[in-house]
């Protein structure tokens, strides 16, 4: 027998008591051998995980690939531009006003992204968490907001649903009602921790916690998707 | 173990509100970080799409531990990934170091991340020589590690016992070698 059969008979349990420890006298004196066992110990746990992985990563890439498409589809081209240049200026002037508008109001601190609650495009849908993700993601705060209740009260750990319940209480302009919410969701570590501390510092600031405000908005990470918003904020406080 | 460890168990049991919040926080960034090096929307989305991928299969068996930042390892992945796709096209246009621009640099972060992206090249490095062994070799390799008994992967095979094992093992050194030879290759 050659080594690479000798260590296969070793693994396989097929050698005699006497050759077994012939070869594990090796294995602790010689480190070519050492080096041959280890190797294709190495090779075979390699090859055994990504063999058994492969069904999983097909099942994973249907998962992923409708967020792929979602995150990445280019933006749709600009109609081709027709109609007199009249039209343009006075819709060039209308843009400005909005954007001008949209600068100058005193409530820029609401102006933050709402990403959309996920899991609740299915049809038929009867539970609280989905109904109210539903009217959530259609802008429709005060019919969401006794679902999202139910779903959050029903189930306390379901931070999803008390995440969106806060958001749309905030959203409702409840925002005293709204700031336990977010504190307790930075208690746990669930994915909503991190975005939790932006929106606990909007209510402390909305119900003139300013100390408070201050204090969540800095915790809010350099990475997180409400980072900007939280400077702004603290801008403001300053 | 980081706290982004998380994110490895929702890309091993496919938790979609995990992975919408993987999407949600690091696309706009790793995207804007590919498109400053010439990656169009279509190649980032593959890219950051097939490194998740390849970091569900390094953890597969539930026995990763990640050290770092979830951030910093996904950004190092996509950027391996576009060089080598880069490499393949053999596009040139790209003037700036690959590093410029946008980097996680907290503690030793990068350090971590790079053992692990380590790990995942050498595994698979593993996996890609696997296919250049012979039919024969593939087939007894990948089927002895999905079975339960080797004597029964015998007769499906059509082989006697003594042959699948003295095979496997011909076969299993010619990978080794493969995979020895070119580490010291690189």
């Amino acid at each position: 027998m050659n080594l690479y059969e000798q260590i296969e008979a070793y693994i396989s349990d097929t050698l005699s008591p006497e050759e077994r420890s012939d070869f594990e006298r090796r294995l602790a004196q010689e480190p070519d051998v050492r080096k041959a066992y280890e190797d294709w110990l190495y090779t075979e746990a390699v090859v055994q995980k990504h063999e058994a992985a492969a069904a999983g990563a097909a099942q994973l890439r249907a998962v992923l690939e409708p967020l792929t498409r979602e995150h990445f589809r280019e933006k749709a081209a600009a109609a081709p531009r027709t109609g007199r240049v009249r039209k343009l200026v006075f819709a060039a002037v209308a843009v400005a006003a909005v954007l001008l508008l949209f600068v100058l109001t005193p409530a820029s601190i609401d102006r933050y992204p709402v990403t959309p609650m996920p899991n609740v495009v299915v049809r038929g849908a009867t539970d609280h968490g989905k109904e109210g993700g539903q009217l959530f993601n259609d802008q429709q705060y005060q019919a969401a907001l006794p679902h999202l209740k139910a779903a959050a009260d029903g189930n306390p750990e379901d931070v999803m649903a008390a995440f969106y319940y806060g958001v749309c209480l905030l959203k409702t302009e409840q925002p005293g009602t709204a700031l336990p919410v977010f504190e307790k969701l930075l208690q746990s570590s669930s994915a909503y921790q991190e975005d939790s501390y932006f929106f606990a510092a909007l209510c402390a600031y909305k119900t003139g916690h300013q100390e408070l405000a201050k204090k969540y908005a800095t915790a809010v990470p350099s990475n997180n998707l409400y980072h900007k918003n939280a400077v702004r904020l603290l801008k403001k406080l300053d | 173990m980081h706290t982004d460890q998380r994110y490895i168990e929702a890309l091993r049991k496919n938790d979609s509100v995990l992975l919408s919040e993987i999407y949600r926080k690091y696309a706009p960034s790793i995207t804007a970080y590919l498109k400053s090096k010439g990656a169009d929307t279509e190649e980032c989305g593959d890219i950051f799409q097939e490194s998740l991928i390849d970091i569900f299969k390094l953890a597969a068996d539930g026995k990763f531990v990640l050290t770092c930042p979830f951030e910093a390892f996904l950004l190092l992945i996509c950027k391996r990934k576009w060089i080598n796709l880069l490499k393949k096209k053999s596009r040139s246009g790209v003037t700036k170091s690959l590093d410029d621009g946008y980097q996680y640099l907290k503690d030793n972060t990068d350090a971590e991340a790079s053992a692990h992206a380590q790990q995942m090249e050498q595994e698979a490095l593993v996996m890609e020589l696997l296919e250049q062994l012979s039919e024969r070799c593939r087939e007894i390799i990948r089927a002895s590690y999905l079975s339960d008994s080797q004597q029964k992967l015998a007769e499906q095979l059509g082989v006697s016992y003594a042959y699948l094992r003295k095979k496997k093992s011909i076969c299993m050194s010619e990978l080794i070698e493969l995979v020895n030879h070119n580490r010291h290759q690189s």
